[in-house]
């Protein structure tokens, strides 16, 4: 082997060294580069989240002094933007050493609560005592949180602060990377936890809006009845109920799901066929509440109006009676139908419960009667105050009515309503009217969106 | 001089080349290559998440072709009657549900189906196979629940882009793997299964590998379940 030449080797190395070098100054300035444009948008955001909050101190003292009931509203709805664009600033921030969930809370809480206000009828009085005391609460919070706001920006500003540091443990900096932009540590944004824990101390808010202190209390379920049940008898309960082909196994014992809706999960599997077959039962009163079959579906073969057929079937057979359908969605090669009883006239839509039918061979591969056994119970529902033509003939007449008929729908804030459901055609498509049936008021509106995929509802 | 030359000029085109391939590594082809043992790649990952599924693979998903993984093809290719030899080829990836014919399939409908929620479902199923591959189907399912539960929730961005990519909310958004990573078939179904309300966790909003490090804040939240290697809390 011929000995190489210590000019080939120096030549070489140098061309490796020169190259390398060239490629680490070129990745530095690109990483900069990017960098510089996260920061950016970070700093908006900031900025962003401050000015919004300035904005929404002054908006609410306006409202609080404002006495005509136009402008009030208007403020209302101001108020409404401007919380969520602050709420959306500050999710958008990568803030890691706090957790800051009461505070996006308050945020969200403060426009939609303005929002619920700004729906009602606001033709006799601006605003009620109680609801001006609620806001006033808001508005000494909220002046705390622009303060120190203000005094958060001034102090990152002073210290050279950045936003766009690597997370621990994720990327090093390179030496002199972040460093050399000044101190920063998670001690900057100490302040932010401050805010965070006064705000847990806000007191519970109940009004009729989504995002209300009751909400959780309305998901908890009431069709429940019956003894609590064992994990041996939920596995015989979900091993009838899912009528298992031969050959699949219970894999290990069922699962506790705690919280809203206690149930057992068994999840049964077979060697030879690739799925998992996994049941809930409710621990309270023993009731199958879920299905989903993983198996992969083969092309479609069957039709929607025969899957929709076969799930009804299946619905009687396990005893839920009275159910129609309402809505159809297809992916997959598999259709997903959901039903609601109607009893005495009246579509009872809290109650629903979806089936899931695949499409080559019309078998069940998913249930879920989740919304029937939170909500269902015996009611004794007033009779109408309106008739059928009467609800009608409130709905726009740029609507061609079709059908009309009883509902029960739950509105915002999950009180069950007794409504007429208008179902008419306009040039754009097909809209359901929801008209109280008690006091001829409009209560919702809900398009229906035609895809190859399904009927959406938006 | 002329042969210095000559070796100076192929030395440095060697290190060009040697440069350019920090630059090419990155990429990722996602055509079906055959596979054996030594591979490594998203295509592996998906073989190992596939076969986890149906319960041949328990190892981690690596996205590296090793023993346990070999022994889990060949395990599946006796059972469904292919020759075992532990390479995935042509057939081997028909049979565990990816055929050659590209594009579309992964959306099981013939037709190309526009769905108006398309969008939608494009992003979780990213998200899925990005946090949850490898998980049981009702895990899959319940990492989507928990992303729709958080729209829904004061504390959480109001939309679905917003909860997903919120700064350092998910690991695989982080890391990119929620681009890099092509989403499994799998987890349209279960994307598709929680747009259209399906909950095991029944209000779950938090998610997390309890064999991982996490913040200790996340563990004083209510635990509602455990579902493969995820904890779901409230």
């Amino acid at each position: 082997m011929r000995r190489i030449d210590r000019r080939w080797v120096v030549a070489a190395s140098l061309v490796v060294a020169v190259v390398s070098l060239a490629w680490g100054l070129g990745q530095r300035q690109t990483r900069d580069g990017l960098r510089n444009a996260l920061e950016a948008a970070y700093q908006r955001q900031f900025y962003t989240l401050i000015d919004q909050t300035e904005q929404l101190n002054v908006l609410i003292g306006k409202t609080l002094v404002s006495s005509s009931a136009p402008q009030t509203v208007a403020q209302l709805s101001e108020i409404w933007l401007r919380a969520n664009a602050a709420q959306d600033a500050l999710t958008n921030l990568p803030v890691t050493g706090v957790n800051l969930s009461s505070t996006r809370k308050f945020l969200a809480q403060l426009g939609d609560y303005a929002h619920s206000l700004s729906r009602q009828d606001r033709s006799r009085t601006a605003l009620t005592q109680e609801e001006k005391e609620r806001l006033a609460r808001f508005e000494d919070e909220l002046a705390k949180l622009s303060s120190q706001l203000h005094s958060l920006q001034a102090r990152l500003e002073r210290t050279g602060f950045r936003w766009a540091q690597a997370a621990p443990g994720t990327t090093r900096p390179l030496l002199g990377g972040a460093r050399a932009q000044g101190p920063q540590g998670p001690d900057d944004l100490r302040v932010l936890g401050d805010v965070e824990k006064r705000l847990q101390q806000m007191p519970t808010l109940i009004y009729d809006g989504p995002f209300s202190d009751h909400m959780e209390d309305v998901r908890k379920p009431r069709g429940l009845k019956g003894p609590v049940i064992g994990q041996d008898e939920a596995q015989a309960i979900a091993r009838r109920f899912a009528n298992l082909p031969p050959g699949y196994r219970l894999v290990g014992k069922p699962n506790t799901v705690r919280g809203r809706f206690p149930t057992f999960a068994a999840t049964f599997q077979t060697r030879n066929a690739p799925t998992r077959i996994i049941v809930h039962v409710t621990r309270q009163g023993g009731h199958p509440a879920l299905l989903m079959n993983s198996r992969p579906v083969d092309a479609s073969r069957i039709g929607a109006e025969d899957a929709q057929r076969r799930a009804g079937d299946f619905l009687r057979k396990k005893g839920f009676a009275e159910m129609i359908p309402t809505f159809t969605a297809q992916d997959n090669n598999a259709a997903t139908i959901s039903f609601v009883p109607r009893r005495d006239g009246v579509v009872i839509y809290p109650e629903q419960v979806k089936v899931k039918v695949a499409l080559d061979n019309g078998q069940v591969v998913g249930f879920d009667a989740t919304g029937y056994w939170t909500f269902h119970q015996d009611r004794k529902l007033s009779s109408p105050r309106l008739r059928a033509e009467e609800a009608a003939a409130r709905v726009s007449p740029s609507v061609q009515v079709e059908e009309t008929r009883l509902a029960l729908i739950p509105d915002r804030a999950g009180k069950e309503i007794l409504a007429y459901e208008v179902r008419g055609r306009r040039s754009d498509g097909t809209y359901l009217v929801y008209i109280n049936a008690m006091n001829g008021k409009e209560e919702a509106i809900l398009k229906l969106v035609d895809t190859p995929s399904g009927r959406l509802t938006m | 001089m002329n042969k210095t030359l000559k070796m100076m000029v192929l030395v440095s085109l060697l290190a060009v080349l040697v440069s350019l391939g920090f630059f090419i590594a990155g990429a990722n082809a996602q055509e079906r290559r055959t596979l054996w043992w030594g591979r490594s790649g998203n295509d592996v990952a998906l073989v190992q998440d596939t076969l986890r599924r149906w319960g041949y693979y328990d190892g981690p998903i690596s996205a590296y072709y090793g023993w346990r993984t070999l022994t889990a093809v060949a395990s599946f290719q006796r059972n469904v009657g292919l020759p075992p030899d532990g390479i995935v080829g042509r057939n081997t990836w028909a049979a565990l549900g990816y055929p050659s014919v590209a594009a579309a399939v992964a959306r099981g409908g013939g037709g190309g189906w526009v769905n108006a929620r398309s969008d939608e479902l494009d992003l979780l199923a990213r998200v899925i196979t990005g946090e949850a591959l490898g998980e049981p189907y009702d895990g899959q399912v319940a990492v989507a629940a928990v992303i729709l539960n958080r729209v829904r929730h004061p504390s959480f961005p109001n939309s679905l882009a917003g909860v997903i990519y919120e700064p350092w909310a998910f690991e695989s958004v982080g890391n990119g793997l929620i681009w890099s990573r092509p989403p499994a078939g799998a987890a349209y179904s279960a994307a598709a299964d929680a747009l259209n309300g399906w909950d095991p966790t029944f209000g779950a909003i938090f998610f997390w590998n309890p064999y991982k490090p996490v913040s200790w804040w996340i563990w004083t939240r209510q635990i509602i379940t455990q579902i493969g290697r995820h904890v779901f809390a409230i």
